[in-house]
């Protein structure tokens, strides 16, 4: 039998089984296998997991992407891509076997998504093509003529629907099909009937529905119960009443030897009983026989009897075949009577409360068929009508979900609002009522209405809090903000989903985002937190690869080497033994390899990173040499790879093995010639020596560098330099400084090189060359981000070399520039104070320095230990000038004011020796 | 792998579900009556009062009219008197007094090799070290037992045992080669227990896809294999648990609702009802 739909869902089963085959068939092509799996899955109603098994598939069999494209354009259709669909079904070969099947398929799921017109296109094609061909298939032309008329009468086109059927009249009248496919024709005439305003045609469609039953008579089954049933609608509608009540009468223990077979092959099979039917007909017929009596003069009492019939028969049918499909029009029907009856004063002894719900959904589906087929307006004019009337009970919260629908669609967005409130607030506890909201949501995602699609997302999240789409709500939330660059919200939205919805499937995957969103912004604490939860729970995949990787990672950025490298060979380990677990798709696979290659060099820097102290420190700095030299031949290519053997030639130079670090930068110059590294290996192997404070080591590769300067990039001079500089070493310092000068010249950085060379030469205490070097900066940069330091510097330089009017001009440039800062400005006082003590000037520098020191605030903490050592000046230069008593009182005010000092012990003895110099008249 | 109508499927649980074989080791051993007999290539049954097996594999019969002698090929199945100490041994085993049981049964096992009760005792040992948790044990049980009688590896009840106790050993590799085996072969129905086997393997790894992946093909492959509905029954239960274990409820559920459309009166289904 052909299954007959019910509301607006399509068996896609039925098509797709004649030509894909049932489950169960195996073939020796292990592709066509899994195809196989994948398409039953979809079929199953699980299209996610078979795009899970085809994406595997592709991994491990590239070369099947071509005989995959027929299931894949089948999940798609499954899962509602069905614009990816279309486009995968177009590129299908025409010679395809299973293209016929995909593009129903595609048709009927344009059906279900109210795309109407693409459905018409692609069957009409169908039967185009097929019109006149002999059929290979005749149960899949069936079903898919019968699928069509099914989806042509939701749509309202009752004249395609018959023709539809009539394909598989033709194939065979005498078939079960056949004659199921003319009891739709008859009842499609009778509707046509009652939807033409014309008298002509309305007799027409109705003598042929009656002609079309009559051809239902010749065999004994249910389809002759619905023939019965529809001629008597039929000929009622043909004014002759009595002539379909005889009809019905007349065949009723025919009827009832039918109901009695079907009732014994169980229940389902009692459902479909024509007695339900022949008895709501006759109860119809009865009523319409009341209402006539009722207006007929003289004979209103005789419409009672015929009210009392009707009720008989709905009750009989509501009893006996509750699960029927007329019993909701029949309980509709009987209430309507019912309350007729009590107009008119009577108390019929029925209680049909039970059937309320079910008359109900009798109620919406005229409106649900009008908004199925996309006919807006008037869905909207419908359902407002229908929910004044029955504001509440069953069918309510679809109609009002499509109602809300109805509105977006015809842009009256308030009152889509209005409704989706509405639905919230009232049935916040139905799953059905969120789901509307979500395909609002999606309405005007697909219209890119952001604004209106968050506002509905937002009143979903606030009345379905719990629903089982909450998780993937939050999750999507999150991903938009990350993408707006909101990335505090993503974290909330996130946290939430984590915390309110921990069973939700998503909740690990959010877990691990909150982990990469700490991770991206470097709170590694918090992404170590959220990567070990989010781990703990994960299935093998990419996503948890990846995860691994950054936790490791995380961990050695926050000093913990141990951790990181027991997590990196957990990576390395999954990564090797079972890479397609982590793996969905060629890009994953791809991905993998390089995170493999990372992990590696990680091992090896690991392992370098233990500190002095730790006691397996030797076997570490072993395993490091033994992890890069690996490293470098398995993956000699990677941009990694100079990078190894760079941190080799450091751990050699650390194990005070400088052949062999010496052979290794030779290596990592010779290897790797174009690398930064390769291109500065000597300055590697300086800098690298430096930090491991091989002095010797560094000053024999400068010495190399130095011989052919040129062949080095001028600022890696200047970095050396400051390298140099930082292991104390002032001399080399120099050497390297005063190359980058000469290299520099004419370049920005030449600023930096001059004031550098200036102040290592000052550091190297040849005052006269920081001299030198300073005044061609200040004069070349006079107004450079070293300024301040760089006249001090040169203030100090002068002073030491004796060059007094340098050293004040330079101060006096100071504290002109620094004025208002407090700090600045008195050390600048302290400094000219030693200028003027070094010239011989001791009253005017004792000046200075008491300015320095009674003016200053002690509290500010930055101007403190300038004035401590203006004091400490003052002590000396007093004693000089042989002013005991000011040196008593210099000595008693700093006690005073740094009761904590730092020159105490100097305040005392120059206080005891002004004192006994004073005694002594010294 | 045998082709025999031995196979059954018990009731299930997840890996290692020894539980399965527990009940395969009770029914489908039909368990003979009392004194020897043997089973001739003809289905002719013979008695006899002793029976022994030679190091040569010939079974000597010893009946009313002297000793008769079968070599291989010239007999279906040699069955001893059962044992006294067997039945002793199987209410320990249920009583779960597995420790007391073990010696019993694996002196039957030892004394009554290729004459029928090896393979009822061998499959008790075996649930035995399953009980107790130690898979490596019941691996150990299953290659004593057909070391002693190599045709026992033949039989299907003896290997879904095997598979079990590989599963609780973690002797993955071991098992993974039979079952790509099967998988591969032309027997429908070992197939379909192969696969059934491939999704307990995978779930012991807590490889959960994958093992919802192999559950699935299981109910949704091999629908033509008629006599297995109770196996496809469970395989789609096990695809709902493993599934809700991913957190995917939404798809467990499905799962659950079709069982109990497809298979109302299974087992399976009456566990689902629970979900």
């Amino acid at each position: 039998m052909l299954r007959k739909t019910t509301g607006c869902q399509v068996w896609f089963g039925v098509a797709l089984m004649a030509v894909l085959g049932l489950g169960g068939v195996t073939r020796a092509d292990e592709i066509e296998r899994e195809l196989d799996f994948a398409s039953a899955l979809a079929r199953f109603g699980l299209p996610y997991y078979g795009s899970r098994v085809v994406e595997r598939l592709l991994v491990q069999q590239p070369g099947a992407q071509e005989r995959a494209k027929p299931v894949l354009a089948e999940l798609m259709v499954m899962s509602g891509r069905l614009g990816e669909a279309e486009a995968m079904v177009k590129a299908l070969s025409p010679t395809d076997p299973r293209l016929t099947t995909i593009q129903l398929l595609l048709a009927n799921g344009f059906y279900n998504a109210g795309q109407f017109q693409k459905t018409r296109e692609i069957y009409d094609q169908f039967f185009k093509k097929i019109q006149g061909a002999a059929l290979t298939d005749t149960n899949f032309f069936r079903n898919a003529a019968h699928q069509y008329g099914q989806i042509l009468e939701h749509a309202g086109d009752p004249l395609g629907a018959i023709e539809a059927f009539q394909h598989i009249v033709d194939l065979g009248p005498r078939s079960e099909e056949g004659r199921q496919a003319m009891a739709e024709q008859a009842d499609l005439y009778i509707k046509l009937a009652d939807a033409t305003p014309a008298q002509s045609n309305r007799v027409a469609y109705l003598t042929q529905a009656a002609a079309t039953c009559d051809k239902l008579f010749l065999n004994l089954d249910m389809w002759f119960g619905r023939g019965l049933i529809s001629k008597a609608n039929a000929l009622a509608r043909l004014g002759k009443a009595d002539e379909a009540r005889k009809v019905l009468r007349d065949q009723m223990d025919v009827l009832r030897q039918i109901d009695g077979v079907l009732k014994g092959q169980g229940p389902e099979a009692a459902a479909l009983s024509p007695m339900a039917g022949a008895r709501a007909a006759l109860g119809d017929l009865y009523v319409q026989e009341g209402q006539a009596r009722l207006k007929s003069k003289g004979q209103e009492a005789k419409a009672l009897p015929a009210f009392g019939a009707a009720l008989t028969e709905y009750v009989n049918v509501l009893n006996k075949y509750p699960k029927s499909s007329v019993a909701p029009e029949v309980a509709a029907h009987a209430q309507d009577l019912v309350a007729q009856l009590q107009a008119l004063g009577h108390r019929p002894n029925v209680d049909l409360s039970r059937w309320a719900g079910v008359a109900r959904t009798a109620v919406f589906e005229p409106a649900d068929e009008v908004f199925r087929s996309g006919q807006y307006g008037k869905a909207i004019t419908e359902y407002e009508k229908l929910l004044k009337q029955f504001p509440s009970g069953a069918g309510v919260v679809t109609a009002l979900g499509n109602l809300m629908l109805a509105y977006a669609h015809t842009n009256q967005h308030e009152k889509a609002t209005a409704i989706a409130s509405d639905l919230g607030g009232r049935f916040g506890k139905e799953a059905r009522a969120g789901l509307s909201l979500l395909q609002l949501a999606k309405f005007y995602e697909d219209q890119k209405d952001e604004k209106r699609m968050l506002a509905v997302y937002d009143l979903f999240l606030k009345y379905f809090p719990k629903h089982e789409r909450a998780g993937s709500v939050l999750y999507r939330l999150a991903f938009l903000a990350n993408q707006a660059k909101h990335p505090d919200q993503a974290k909330q939205l996130l946290q939430r989903l984590v915390d309110e919805l921990p069973g939700d499937p998503l909740a690990s995957k959010a877990m691990s985002q909150l982990a990469w969103n700490y991770y991206a912004g470097s709170n590694y604490v918090a992404a170590i937190q959220g990567f070990t939860g989010y781990l703990a729970e994960a299935q093998p995949g990419p996503d948890k690869a990846q995860a691994q990787f950054f936790l490791a990672t995380a961990l050695r950025l926050t000093d913990k080497p141990h951790k990181a490298l027991a997590e990196y060979e957990t990576l390395i380990k999954w990564l090797r033994q079972d890479r397609n677990a982590y793996a969905h798709t060629g890009a994953d696979l791809q991905r993998n390899e390089e995170l493999l290659e990372q992990a590696l060099f990680q091992v090896g820097v690991c392992h370098g990173a233990f500190k002095q102290g730790d006691n397996a420190l030797p076997q570490h700095r072993a395993q490091a040499l033994e992890a890069f030299g690996k490293f470098i031949e398995d993956y000699p290519r990677s941009k990694l790879a100079p990078k190894a053997l760079r941190a080799q030639g450091a751990i050699y130079l650390e194990l005070n093995k400088f052949k062999e670090a010496t052979r290794v930068f030779d290596e990592l110059a010779a290897r790797y010639p174009n690398t930064d590294e390769g291109k500065s290996a000597l300055y590697a192997l300086a800098e690298s020596a430096l930090e491991v404070r091989q002095n010797e080591q560094a000053r024999n590769a400068l010495d190399k560098m130095l011989a052919t300067p040129d062949k080095f990039e001028p600022v890696l001079f200047l970095k050396l330099g400051q390298a140099f500089d930082e292991a104390k070493q002032p001399a080399d310092a120099i050497r390297c400084f005063t190359v980058a000068v000469q290299r520099l010249e004419g370049q920005p950085l030449l600023g930096v090189a001059l004031y550098s060379l200036g102040q290592a030469r000052l550091n190297a205490k040849d005052f006269a060359g920081a001299v030198q070097a300073l005044e061609a900066f200040f004069k070349k940069f006079p107004s450079s981000g070293f300024f301040r330091e760089g006249k001090f510097a040169l203030a100090i330089a002068a002073r030491q070399a004796g060059l007094f009017p340098v050293a004040e001009g330079a101060l006096g440039d100071v504290m002109r520039q620094f004025g208002g800062k407090p700090d600045v400005f008195n050390k600048a006082n302290l400094e000219l104070a030693r200028v003027q003590r070094a010239r011989g000037a001791k009253e005017s520098a004792l000046a200075s320095c008491q300015r320095v020191a009674l003016l200053g605030d002690p509290q500010n903490a930055d101007l403190a230990p300038i004035i401590e050592d203006a004091y400490l000046e003052s002590f000396g230069l007093g004693l000089e000038l042989k002013r005991y008593d000011d040196v008593i009182k210099i000595c008693d005010g700093y006690e005073k004011t740094f009761p904590r000092g730092k020159y105490l012990e100097e305040a005392r003895r120059a206080r005891n020796e002004a004192k006994l110099k004073a005694s002594s008249g010294g | 792998m045998a082709t025999s109508g031995n196979r059954k499927f018990g009731e299930a649980q997840h890996a290692p579900g020894w539980a399965a074989w527990l009940v395969v080791a009770g029914v489908s051993l039909a368990l003979p009556a009392s004194a020897a007999y043997v089973i001739r290539a003809d289905g002719q049954r013979v008695d006899g009062s002793d029976i022994r097996l030679k190091p040569t594999g010939e079974v000597v019969l010893t009946t009313a009219r002297g000793q008769m002698f079968f070599t291989a090929g010239q007999y279906r199945q040699a069955v001893a008197d059962k044992p006294a100490d067997y039945d002793k041994a199987v209410q320990l085993v249920n009583s779960r007094k597995y420790d007391e049981a073990i010696p019993l049964l694996s002196g039957v096992a030892g004394r009554l090799r290729g004459l029928y009760w090896d393979e009822a005792a061998g499959l008790l040992l075996m649930q035995c070290a399953m009980a107790k948790g130690d898979g490596t044990a019941a691996v150990a049980a299953y290659d004593r037992l057909v070391a002693g009688n190599p045709a026992l590896a033949e039989k299907d009840n003896v290997e879904e045992a095997y598979h079990q106790a590989l599963i609780a050993a973690k002797q993955f590799d071991r098992l993974e080669p039979m079952l790509k085996k099967a998988l591969a072969g032309t027997s429908r129905l070992d197939a379909a227990h192969a696969q059934m086997a491939y999704g307990d393997l995978h779930a012991a790894q807590n490889r959960l896809e994958e093992a919802a992946m192999d559950y699935l093909r299981t109910a949704l492959l091999f629908r033509d294999v008629k006599t297995e509905t109770e196996l496809q029954a469970e395989a789609l239960f096990k695809a709902g648990e493993t599934l809700q274990k991913m957190r995917d409820e939404r798809g467990a559920q499905h799962c659950f609702q079709e069982l109990l459309q497809l298979y109302p009166g299974s087992r399976a289904a009456e566990k689902s009802g629970k979900k």
